[in-house]
Formats: structure tokens, sequence, C-alpha cells
């Protein structure tokens, strides 16, 4: 989880040692029955590295691998059984079928979600089998498929040890760069689309992209198992690919724990260990795999290796909270590294002013209307916002403050009216372009990755800047991790910058209160550097010290040259930190205002709100929340 | 899955991987497979009543034929789907065990029916009482004990209910066997003729049932205080809560209710059907089916994704290829779901409730 690439770590050597212990096994066991069957089983643990990749860390409740493993093994089949083809030409197309397959079987999901999907790909594996009976006369229909040629390598038979070995290879490759891949930025870009798709959205991340690099990848695995299987065992058919194996891959990685490196191989070991201690035919094997699917599960309700973490991070903690309670009766903004914030800030802004599109006013929005149904939100928003303002937005419940915001961010598409930002319209723009024209935004329920670290977390609103660069994640490149070191750097300065305190840095956001959950999204938001920075209710559950250190937070972004627009209910924080307020009444803004002038009738009317200024030094409230 | 672990195995003589001759184990397996898939059924129209399906040219008959027959699945898929709503939207869990239940009542129907010899309405009435049964045990070992202990309640009892369905269906298959037995329908077999379609009259018990059950559910739930706690239930549980109904009752009953109906569902189909332990998954994936092109957790949903899935069920046999029967459902599944990604009703909510709890 953490970013250390270019160490090996304990486990990594636990990895070695098990390869080697495994890589021995034909040197014990030599039948070729007994080497046969293990072969499958490292075939089915590749394919559930894949499937934890999709299930656990990208969140994609995918159930389709067996078809995937079918027609990889059936295109591999069929080519070297009835065309006789060799190695070098079938591995490529069932690679190219399998993938094909897995994209057919897993695209719904960029329009369906939820239950809705895991069943679309559940129910696939319940196609594959009538239409290779279909097929009879390539696939062998219900005989199944005989006759695949032994593998042939540079001029050789393989034995089997042989090819036992190289699953073995394949299986440690697997998992070594889906480790390397999640490792990288793209770990974050997964379980930001596992944990917060809106988060992700709104620092830029083009979910649709994501989605499809995962399904991909995820399929190559069972591809390459389903070719293993053929050579193996020499023989397809179509039952080999059911139901049962369906549940063997979701029990393995969801007993395993879905998103853990060592979920999927830890979850699928008892289960082949079963099937190899009560024989392949037995019946019991069923009964063994439902009673153990129903024990493991109430046991370990989130899988067998988050159990473990938990354990291990619960010492973690105990001893943290100790130092930490210490450092925030200090809380103190750090200053040294907020040098390198700024010039990375205003190297940004430089860049934009450069290219002549800096526009007077960072946000405009003229006419904006939008409906639910017969409920009017937002009924013609006219608003205009200078560069470099920090702006409160204030308004009863249900004025449309939060909906004004998502159609700002994009996440709502108004029925009318225009939003410029930066001077230029936004309309029609998905999120995530949205996101990179300058605009950071943080949710009144805060979305955060909760297995990340707090800085982690941060880390996210960098990763849509980076390039995709998928083989140099994937082969842990010195450029990944060169990108990796960046990443954290900028945003250790982002995480003083908001004055988190250090020992918050490698806590898992699980574990902070919801106040500094928030602190920790207003992170995320402005690491990236954004041009206009949209709050919806940053202080809520923020204590009293906190809030006044967010309002400073606040001035500071803004005299980095931000715009700043925040939505927020606490009168005091608004009046002491805002240069502006505008208030936002039935869909429509009633009033704005400038706080250094008198304020309107309206606004004091409805803030219920006595200005003392000449009476004091400090501004006190007559009423500390609105209704 | 052959031959590493086979799931359905069922107890053949000598088939074990030890008695397995170590040289020629390729060629054994499948022979093995071989007389495997002759002794093994999944779903299956009993052909011995059956009036001619295939016939040469596609003809008015036939096409009516394939629509009759499809309306009677069509109304056991739609006790199965409403049997998963009931579970779902009272506590939010994906009861997978509940195509065992189907399943056993397919097999209770032929133990008592044929090899006890007992009357229609006795057999009724004690697979009922299994199906409740059935339904609480579920709940109990499955489903309770995972209460407010799982990050993913609905994740983490998928497992579970797969895990006790799975383990289920084995001791079924060790104790039933693996052969499949057909039942005789409890009525006439001569088809009564509407126009040139012959009607097999225990499709017309199974529509005929079918409706009644699902009327006798609406009329329960919209019309009672038990439905009236039901629905509170269904569309806001901690409100349901606060009111002073015992949801945690209501959810043990909403398990038991599906139990029975999906164990009627079981004893409706045993005649068109063989009875067989290898029925669970088919009979489950079709009741999913219905109730995702419905949408999950609706009432009504469910009522028309089950008759969209028996229609595709007994439809596509005849006009164009039984193999396709599971592609074109699935295709149905994506297509409707693409157009409407919570179902053709998804958004009318539970029980006629104006909100849809987030599944």
């Amino acid at each position: 989880m953490r970013v250390t690439p270019n160490r090996l770590t304990t486990s990594t050597w636990l990895a070695i040692a098990l390869i080697l212990v495994f890589a021995s096994i034909p040197l014990v066991s030599g039948g070729s029955f007994a080497l046969s069957r293990y072969i499958v089983a490292l075939s089915y643990v590749i394919t559930a590295i894949g499937v934890n990749l999709a299930m656990g860390y990208a969140g994609e409740f995918v159930l389709g691998h067996p078809v995937i493993m079918g027609v990889s093994a059936y295109t591999a089949g069929i080519l070297s059984a009835r065309l006789g083809w060799g190695i070098e030409y079938t591995l490529p197309c069932a690679l190219a079928t399998g993938v094909l397959a897995g994209l057919l079987i897993m695209s719904p999901g960029l329009r369906v979600r939820g239950w809705y999907y895991s069943l679309i790909t559940m129910f696939a594996v319940l196609v594959l089998p009538p239409i290779a009976m279909m097929a009879k006369p390539w696939t062998g229909g219900e005989d199944g498929l005989t006759g695949i040629k032994a593998l042939v390598l540079f001029g050789e038979r393989v034995p089997d040890w042989a090819l036992f070995e190289i699953s073995l290879l394949v299986l440690a490759a697997s998992w070594w760069l889906t480790d390397n891949f999640i490792r990288s930025g793209w770990g974050h870009r997964l379980r930001a689309l596992r944990d917060a798709r809106h988060a992700a959205e709104s620092v830029g991340i083009d979910l649709t992209h994501t989605r499809l690099v995962v399904y991909v990848l995820s399929s190559v695995p069972a591809a390459i198992a389903g070719v293993i299987l053929a050579y193996s065992t020499r023989f397809v058919g179509a039952d080999m690919f059911g139901i049962n194996l369906m549940l063997m891959f979701l029990t393995g990685v969801v007993l395993g724990g879905p998103g853990t490196r060592w979920g999927p191989v830890i979850g699928m070991a008892p289960l082949l260990f079963l099937s190899f201690w009560v024989g392949p035919f037995s019946p019991y094997n069923a009964v063994g795999l439902g009673v153990g699917l129903l024990v493991g599960t109430l046991l370990f309700p989130d899988g067998v290796m988050p159990a473990i973490a938990e354990a291990r991070l619960r010492r973690r903690i105990r001893h943290a909270t100790k130092l930490d309670d210490e450092i925030r009766a200090h809380p103190a903004v750090h200053d040294v590294n907020q040098a390198i914030f700024g010039d990375e800030y205003r190297t940004t802004a430089r860049t934009t002013a450069m290219a002549g599109r800096q526009a007077t006013h960072i946000l405009r929005a003229s006419g904006v209307t939008k409906h639910f149904g017969g409920n009017m939100a937002l009924t013609g928003v006219a608003f205009d916002m200078r560069r470099g303002a920090l702006v409160g937005l204030v308004g009863p419940n249900g004025s449309g403050k939060s909906t004004f915001l998502n159609a700002i961010s994009g996440f709502l598409k108004p029925d009318a009216g225009s939003i410029e930002i930066d001077g230029r319209n936004t309309a029609g723009l998905p999120v995530h372009l949205i996101s990179r024209a300058g605009i950071g935004r943080t949710f009144q329920v805060p979305q955060l990755v909760e297995e990340f670290t707090a800085i982690e977390n941060i880390e996210v609103g960098l990763v849509a800047a980076e390039p995709h660069a998928i083989t140099a994640s994937l082969l842990q490149f010195s450029s990944t991790r060169e990108r990796a070191r960046t990443r954290r750097e900028r945003a250790v300065a982002a995480f003083h910058l908001v004055g988190l305190p250090d020992t918050m840095m490698e806590m898992p956001a699980s574990s902070l209160p919801l106040g500094l959950k928030r602190i920790v999204e207003v992170g995320r938001a402005v690491v990236s550097a954004p041009r206009l920075l949209l709050l919806d209710e940053p202080a809520a559950g923020l204590n009293d010290a906190e809030r006044r250190q967010l309002g400073v937070l606040l001035q500071k972004l803004r005299d980095l040259g931000m715009s700043v627009l925040v939505v927020e209910h606490n009168v005091p924080f608004m009046m002491d930190f805002c240069e502006e307020l505008v208030l936002l009444e039935s869909g429509q803004v009633s009033c704005t205002a400038m706080l250094d002038a008198p304020l309107p009738e309206k606004l004091v009317s409805y803030l219920n709100y006595k200005p003392q200024r000449d009476a004091g030094v400090g501004v006190e409230a007559a009423a500390g929340m609105t209704p | 899955m052959t031959f590493l672990l086979d799931l359905d195995g069922t107890p053949h003589a000598g088939c074990s991987a030890r008695a397995l001759p170590p040289r020629n184990w390729r060629a054994h397996i499948v022979s093995f497979r071989l007389r495997k898939c002759a002794s093994r059924h999944r779903i299956e129209h009993d052909a011995t009543h059956e009036p001619p399906h295939k016939l040469p040219t596609m003809t008015f008959t036939a096409l009516m034929l394939g629509v009759v027959s499809g309306l009677a699945f069509a109304s056991i898929f739609v006790l199965i789907a409403l049997s998963l709503t009931m579970v779902l939207a009272a506590s939010g869990v994906f009861n997978f065990a509940q195509g065992t239940i189907v399943m056993g009542g397919t097999i209770l129907a032929y133990l008592f029916a044929v090899k006890l010899g007992w009357t229609p309405l006795v057999v009724v009435s004690v697979i009922l009482g299994v199906g409740v049964l059935a339904g609480l045990l579920t709940h109990f070992l499955s489903v309770w004990p995972a209460i407010g202990r799982a990050k993913s309640f609905a994740h983490t009892t998928v497992l579970t209910t797969i895990g006790l369905g799975t383990a289920a269906n084995a001791v079924i298959v060790l104790l039933f066997g693996g052969e499949s037995f057909p039942v005789p329908s409890f009525v006439s077999d001569d088809p009564v003729r509407l126009g040139s379609v012959p009607i097999r009259p225990i499709y017309i018990v199974m529509v005929l049932s079918g409706a009644a059950l699902t009327l006798a559910i609406d009329r329960l739930i919209r019309g009672t205080a038990l439905g009236h706690m039901f629905r509170a239930t269904l569309e806001d549980p901690e409100g349901a809560l606060l009111y002073g109904i015992d949801t945690r009752k209501v959810i043990t009953l909403s398990f038991g209710a599906a139990g029975a109906l999906s164990a009627i569902a079981g004893f409706l189909v045993a005649p068109v059907i063989h009875a067989s332990a290898f029925t669970a998954h088919d009979l489950a994936f079709y009741g999913f089916a219905g109730m995702a092109i419905g949408g999950f957790g609706s009432f009504a949903g469910a009522l028309v994704g089950g008759v969209v899935v028996g229609l595709i069920y007994g439809v596509v046999p005849v006009v164009l290829d039984s193999h396709l029967t599971v592609p074109v459902m699935w295709l149905a599944v994506v297509a409707v779901l693409l157009v409407r990604p919570s179902g053709l009703l998804g958004t009318a909510g539970l029980f006629g409730s104006a909100r849809l709890r987030e599944v």
C-alpha cells in the first residue's frame, strides 16, 4: 500500500521462498496425472489474481472470468487440434479472443452498476456451455475437444514438469506485475474508483478509461490460464468453466481478502487443498466448499488478510494516538514546505497567464436552472466570481447551494443557463474534464479511500495529471518510481499546507475523525493547484480551534492565488474569513455583499446577525448557526 | 469442472481419483465425463408428454405452444423472483440459497407423491412447512450471524448464502443421488385444445396457481396490518424501528415466507422438469434474471421480469434453437439494463412504495 518501491519487503521474500518450495514439487511427485492437477490448480490461482484486480482493487464486482478462461482455452485448443498450429500462433490468438470476451462481458459495467452488473457477468458463465454445444464441429460439443497437440517449444516437446515450472513462473509474474501496477499511480486510480467514485471524477480521473484498463488487465491472466489449462489437460470441455469455477474464484478472492496482494493466493489455497485431499470427483468437495465458505465468511467477514492487517493496525494506532494528542494541543501550520507548494502553484498560474486565457472572472454563471421532477432546485442562478476572491455561499436548507456546486463541477447537467470557468464554457463537459480545467472540490460527506493513509488520499489528487504509462507501471520502470517520489513530495507539501499534524500522515483515513477527513479532502483538492476551489461545508464537525485553523488556511489559499467558494452554515466562520457573501434563496441569488461594507438588510435578516464592528475587535455572533 | 474439483460429482463406483490408472488418465477423464453426462440433467422438459416442439417448419401452432409453455414456466419464475425480491427488499440480502429450496421442492414432490404415494393436498402442505423451515434455517445460519459484523453486509451474505446453498445442494446429492426422476402431473395428461393449440392441463394449473399466489401476496402486503409493517420495514428500516416495529422479526418472517413460496414453486414445476438435484443453480438464475429485468426490489418488476424470462424460455427453443435460450436471455438482461440501468420498473419502488433502497 505504501509507496516504497525499490525495497524488498518481508512479503516479497516470503513470495520468493514460496515459489522455490513449489518449484521443487516435480522432484517429489513425478506422476503426470498429479502434475497436471497441480498445473490446473496454478491456472486457477493465476485467474484469481486477475479477478482480485477487478473485484478487489477496482471494486468492479465481476464474476465472468471462467468464460474468459473457457474462450481462450477453446481458441488455443481448436487452433492446435484442428489446424495444428504451434504455441507461437495459438497463444496470441487465445489472448486476443480471451480479452475480447472479457471486454464483452465486462463492458456493460460502463453504464450498469451494482448488483445488476454482477448479475450480468455472473449470467455470462451460463452462456458459454450452450454456445460450445452449438459449435460442435469445432468444439466437440458435449464430448469435449480432444486431440490438442502437446506443447512444443523450440522444437522440443515440453515435459509435464517443465509445463508445471512454466505455469509457476506465469503465476509469479502475474502476481509481481499486478503488485507493481497497484503500487504505481494506477493503484490510486483503481481504489479511488472503488471507494470514492465522485472524488475520483472531481480530481480529473477518467472513470471510463480506468475501467477499460481494468477490464483488459484483469482478463489477461484468465486468458493465459486458459491456454495453460488447454495444454496441460489437452482436453477442453464446456463444463470445466461453469458456475462452480465461478464460485471458487468468488470464494477464494473474497475469503482471502479482496484488494490485498496475498488475498487471492491465501483464499484459493484451502479450496485447492480440499479438492486434493478428498479427491477430484468426490461430492464431499461441494460440502466442504459450501461449509467452508459459510463458516469462513462468518469468521472473517472482510477476508483473512484484512483481518490480519487490522490486528496489526490496531497496535500502530494505539501508539500513534498518544503522540497525536500532544501535537494537536499546539496546532501549527507548517510553513517550511509551503514554499515548495507555492512555487509549484505560481508556475502553473504563470503558464496559464502566458497562454493569454486569463479572464477577469474565474466563474461566470448565468440563468442556471435545474429541476428534479417538480422540485425547482435552481431557478436561474446568475453569479460572477472575481479571480482570487474568497466567497461564502449561504442560504437556508434546500435553497440549492449544493446543487449549484454540483452544477459547476459537472456532476449535474443544468437544464438551462451557462457556466463559464476561467472564460471557458463548460456546458456538457464530463466531470473529469471540468476538473482538469482547474476546479478542485470537496464533498459534504467526505469521499476518501478508507484503507489509504491520509497522505495517499492526498496523492489521489495528483494521479489524474500523470501520464498513463501502463507498461511502465506494470514493470516498475524507473520513471514510475520517479513519479511516485514527486507525487509524495507534492502531497507532503499539501499535507503541511492544510495544517494536518505529522503523526496523521501514515494513519489510515478510516481512523480519522470526520472533521479531519474533511481537511484531508481539502488537501486532495488543493494538491493539484486548482484555480477555483469549491468547498461544501468544510467546517462541519470541526471544533473551534480547528475551524479557526481552516479559516486561516482558506485565506492562505486565496493568497496563493486560488479563488475559493465556500458553502457553510456557520455564520461566525463565514463572517470572520470571507470577503464576500452570496445569499441563495429558493434557487436564485437574492443578494450579494462585500463584508467590508455595511451588510444589506436582506442578508442581515437572513443571518440574524448584528454587526458589532465598532464595539470591539473580534466579531461576535448573536446567533451561532442559521436554521 | 472436470478433474480437479468436480462439485457436481455424483458418487459413481470406481471413479475416485485414486482408482485412475496413471498412464492413460486423459482418456479416462473423457470416458468418465461421458458417463456422467448421461446421468446428469440440468433443467429439462419432460419430453414424454410434450407435444412435438420442433416442427420441420415453424408454424403458428408451434409458436403458440412455445408461448403457452413459456407462460407456464413464467408463473414459476415469477414465484422465484418474488421470493427473492421479498428477502432482498426486507433485508438487503441476495439469497443464493433460494434455488436450493426450489430444487428441494421438486425432489420432495417426487419423494412424497411417487415414493410414498401421498395425495397432492398433503404433499402441498408438507412442502409448504418444509419450505418455511428451510427459509428460517437460511436466515438463522447464514444471515443472522452476519448482521452488524461486516463492512459490506450485502457482499458477506451473498457468500454465506452461496456457501449454505452449495453445501445443502451437495448433501441433497449425497442423499438423493445424481439421477433424475420424472414426476407425474397431478392432473390429467390429455391435452386441452384451444383452437389448433394443444395445451397440457398442468400448464394451466401452473399459470392459475402462480397467478393466485401472486395475487394473494399482493393482497396480504397491501391489505393487512402485517403487510403494512412489512412495507414500512422495506421502505425505511430505521424509521420502522423507531415506530416500534421489530424489523428483525419482519426480516425473519420474510425469509420464512420466501422459503414457502420457493418450495411451492418447486412443487409446481416438478411435473414439467425432472426431479433432480442439479437444477438449483439454473432455477435461481432464472429468478435472478427476472428480478434484474424488472428491477431489484420491485414487486411489479418481479412479475414483469419473470414473464419476460419465461417467454424467452418457452419461445426461443421453438423459434431458434434450445441452445440459444440462455444466450438470448443474457442478451435481454444486458439490453434492458443498458437502456434502463435499474431495470424496467426499478424506480417504481418496493411493493409500490416511493423509494427504492440502494442495492
